[in-house]
């Protein structure tokens, strides 16, 4: 029986690896491809006229030879790891994708559409442009950098909405979803992240050309221009932080030490790329060689890895912001699982519940599989025994209990005192090495303590509560002493 | 269900329904040429020196099928998107427990398509071309391997999202990642054996289209019908097989009005696809007629599969149970724009291979009048 109708799917274990980092390590490396054909078309394009305008006669030759590489890489890996992004956050959080299809649907069908159009027309050019005149061989690279450019517009939207979904969240009106806050500077930032991208794969592809020195020259510096642009990165960068939800941009800025460092992992890298490419290649004209090239593009992916990081990170306690939590469960089925249990309509059972001395143990394995296994492991990466060493039973209680006080970023606690109880005794368990037989702790006094836990915190979620005490603050003119018990 | 599909479900069920078949069949024909394109480059491997001179290109089916399959898996890939998408509208739960329990196994196959890919590469190179029969077959046997791994998984996947809670949670239980069914072999074997003759129609389109020579062309015509009518019957088989084991309640959905006209009409194009190269058989040439007629018949085969394939789900489902998620769904904006941007870019693909097809010619010209002027010059004794 699902009294509630939340749809309950079988929870794999990825062993030590936290989920994130499943679908974090796919996803930088579609970006990183998807960025590299996207680019591509621009750079390709540019080296196109350049060639047709004699201005830069060996232009034409790279061009084909850059294209060959494009479609061998984007149109083999760029367009199997996107399916695998979806099959790969249907295994990490299949009611995330399932509401994200169900709600635009029709302009992941758009995306197609321009797919579609970016294949037959990349298909045009790598099998027939050599012999094709100028001025077909540039409608084909054009239309397949705009068709290019216009899948990242549409998925843009559709990723940009779980950050910001603005008017979305009264009107569930598609568009309004979709030109959300921060859909703008992000569809830019990507669009220069492309263009450097394919700059530095054309700077490596140059190196193994059999262009003399002067002529790779010529041709890098050409490739160069497109490096341009990233003097616009930093007012982007401050547009999408300024857009995005004040709670969101603290962890960015110190309030979360892993998402602040990726942060600046992604800023320190392109500042580097930047300024070599800006300085070096555009304004003094260098040479750069194959391992350069190579380097900067390790640092180019860095920066990706990075940015998509926090991109991820920064949607917390939500996948779909002030709908649905990290943990799969809307605000209102918080709630309720407050008063009925999380695993109470579980069909899936453990899957080797004879590990596990008691029942209670087993409980709390089910209450960790459904609520934290999305993000935690129990030993592995992020794994809660890690964070929790040094707690007492008391204070896990209180923690868990609390969970949005714990960490703003944490969804609440879904489920019933009796469960929490469950979870701290299945931590505990694991902390102590997991021995062959463990008590169970049934204390009502205890039970009732967490009650009054769950009862104090509520269900809302961390960035409420620290609002609320915020405002409370300037209501009353609390000290700072007061204030510091909130933070 | 009393009214011929779609037509007996609500308004938005129907319409997801209507999209996920018809978008099955362009990645089914698709993926054809893909499979059975990569199996008759194995067997020609066994058979034929292979080699890449232009002569041969036009002569040689293998050589064509090697320069084409990257294009193709490039094409099924990106039209098997749609049903992908359109099968998380109507049955989003059942696929996603299957996905799920299927885990690992289930996302090997992008990288294995990832492989595949890449030997479809290999096939066209030199240096496959100059390599042993026993290492060519083994190259084109991983090759034909990856797509067929591919399909299994899918039927797998497919066959475990029909199964009830109570079997996905012994799945889950065991952590088994396979899903065993007798079911799974008959059912891929009549879908891979279809993929013949729909391979045997669009070959014939691409040598009537292609600028081969009508003699080098028709020369096909004998070896193209063996494949189609091999294939059909093939499927004919392993469908009698299939019938015979799927549940009775599933095997009397497919004579009922859901899916009997469908049925019917999938058989009917069987038949006009064994008429059809029969006739071009006995004439030893390909003929535009025929290849419609074969090419009509391709095309209910895949309906009749498809509509067969919803009726067997819907069987063992609870359809109506969905009907509310997809009313919802539909009520989702974004359709007009979706067919606005769907008519614009399907013109502006046909416009590049009108481009594409128009600058070739007007380079045939070119060499032409080059050839012309030569032998105008060159003096007569």
């Amino acid at each position: 029986m699902n009294p509630l109708d939340i749809p309950y799917y079988p929870v794999n274990d990825f062993g030590p690896a936290m989920k994130g980092m499943i679908i974090g390590g796919l996803g930088i490396f579609h970006v990183f491809v998807a960025q590299f054909a996207i680019g591509g078309g621009i750079l390709l394009c540019y080296f196109q006229w350049l060639a047709q305008t004699g201005r830069s006669p060996i232009a034409r030759q790279f061009v084909d030879g850059y294209f060959r590489l494009l479609v061998l890489i984007s149109f083999v890996v760029g367009a199997l790891t996107g399916v695998g992004m979806w099959l790969t956050t249907i295994q990490v959080s299949p009611r995330t994708i399932g509401i994200m299809v169900q709600e635009f649907h029709w302009l992941w069908a758009i995306e197609w559409t321009f797919f579609s159009l970016e294949v037959a027309s990349g298909y045009c050019f790598y099998r027939y442009g050599k012999q094709l005149n100028d001025h077909t061989r540039f409608f084909l690279l054009t239309v397949y950098s705009v068709a290019a450019w216009f899948s990242l517009f549409w998925i843009n939207g559709i990723l940009s909405w779980q950050l910001t979904p603005d008017g979305w969240l009264e009107s569930h009106n598609v568009w309004s979803g979709f030109f959300n806050s921060t859909f703008w500077p992000s569809l830019f930032f990507r669009t220069i992240t492309s263009m450097a991208t394919a700059a530095l794969v054309a700077c490596i592809v140059i190196n193994l050309t059999s262009f003399d020195r002067e002529q790779r020259t010529e041709l890098i510096n050409k490739a160069a221009h497109l490096f341009l642009p990233m003097i616009l990165m930093l007012p982007l960068g401050i547009w999408f932080l300024v857009a995005m939800p004040a709670d969101s941009r603290s962890w960015v800025l110190g309030g979360s030490i892993a998402m602040t460092l990726f942060l600046n992992l992604g800023i320190v890298c392109s500042i580097l790329i930047g300024g070599y490419t800006l300085i070096g290649l555009v304004r003094q004209k260098l040479y750069i060689n194959g391992a350069t090239a190579t380097l900067l593009c390790a640092l180019a992916m860095m920066a990706t890895a990075g940015a998509e990081f926090v991109r991820e990170g920064v949607r917390k306690p939500y996948t779909i912001r002030e709908h649905l939590y990290s943990n799969s469960l809307t605000e209102s089925e918080v709630a309720a699982l407050r008063a009925v249990g999380c695993v109470s309509s579980d069909p899936y059972p453990l899957r080797d519940p004879e590990s596990y001395p008691t029942k209670q143990l087993r409980t709390g394995a089910k209450v960790f599989r459904i609520q934290c296994s999305v993000c935690h492991t129990i030993d592995g990466a992020n794994g809660v025994t890690h964070l929790t060493s040094t707690w007492t039973p008391s204070q896990l209680r209180l923690n868990i209990a609390q969970l949005q006080r714990t960490k703003p970023f944490m969804p609440p606690f879904a489920g019933t005192a009796a469960e929490v109880e469950a979870i701290v005794q299945f931590i505990q368990w694991n902390l102590d090495g997991q021995p062959e037989t463990w008590d169970q702790e049934f204390d009502p006094e205890v039970l009732k303590e967490i009650d009054g836990y769950l009862d104090e915190v509520g269900t809302k979620p961390g960035t409420h509560l620290a609002a609320h005490a915020a405002s409370l603050h300037v209501m009353n003119g609390s000290s700072a002493q007061g204030a510091a018990i909130y933070e | 269900m009393n009214s011929p599909f779609p037509f007996g479900f609500p308004a938005a069920s129907g319409w997801y329904l209507t999209l996920y078949v018809l978008t099955f069949c362009l990645h089914a024909v698709l993926m054809s040429y893909v499979f059975a394109g990569t199996f008759f480059t194995m067997i020609a491997c066994c058979f034929k020196r292979l080699n890449d001179s232009t002569e041969d290109k036009a002569r040689s089916l293998s050589a064509l099928l090697r320069d084409w399959l990257p294009l193709f898996l490039s094409a099924a890939i990106t039209a098997g998107v749609a049903p992908l998408l359109f099968i998380q509208i109507l049955y989003r739960d059942s696929f996603y427990t299957a996905n799920l329990l299927m885990f690992h196994r289930w996302m090997s196959i992008l990288p294995v398509l990832i492989v595949g890919f890449y030997l479809l590469y290999v096939l066209k190179t030199k240096w496959f071309l100059h390599r042993s029969v026993p290492i060519r077959l083994a190259i084109t046997f991983a090759t034909l391997g990856c797509f067929a791994y591919t399909g299994w998984s899918w039927t797998e996947n497919h066959l475990l999202s029909l199964q009830s809670e109570d079997v996905w949670v012994d799945q889950y239980e065991s952590r088994a990642m396979v899903f065993v069914s007798a079911q799974i072999f008959p059912r891929l074997g009549m879908i891979l054996a279809a993929t013949f003759p729909t391979l045997s129609v669009l070959l014939g389109w691409q040598l009537m289209w292609n600028g081969t020579d009508k003699a080098d062309a028709d020369a096909h015509t004998k070896t193209l019908a063996i494949v189609s009518v091999a294939g059909l019957v093939v499927s004919g088989i392993f469908g009698g097989v299939y019938l015979g084991i799927i549940p009775e309640f599933a095997r009397s959905a497919l004579f009922r009005w859901i899916a009997m006209p469908y049925v019917i009409l999938g058989l009917l194009g069987g038949v006009l696809q064994l008429g059809s190269w029969i006739l071009q058989a006995r004439k030893r040439e390909l003929s535009v007629p025929l290849l419609l007629l074969a090419a009509a018949g391709v095309m209910l085969m895949w309906l009749g599969i498809g509509v067969a394939r919803e009726a067997i789900r819907i069987s063992h489902i609870d359809i109506a149970s969905l009907y509310e998620q997809h009313q919802d769904a539909s009520t989702k904006g974004g359709v007009i724009a979706f067919f606005v941007f769907a008519v614009i870019n399907t013109c502006v693909i046909a416009y590049c291979i009108h481009l594409v097809r128009k600058g070739l010619r007007s380079n045939d010209s070119t060499l032409d009048a080059m050839d012309e002027a030569s032998t105008a010059s060159t003096p007569v004794d």
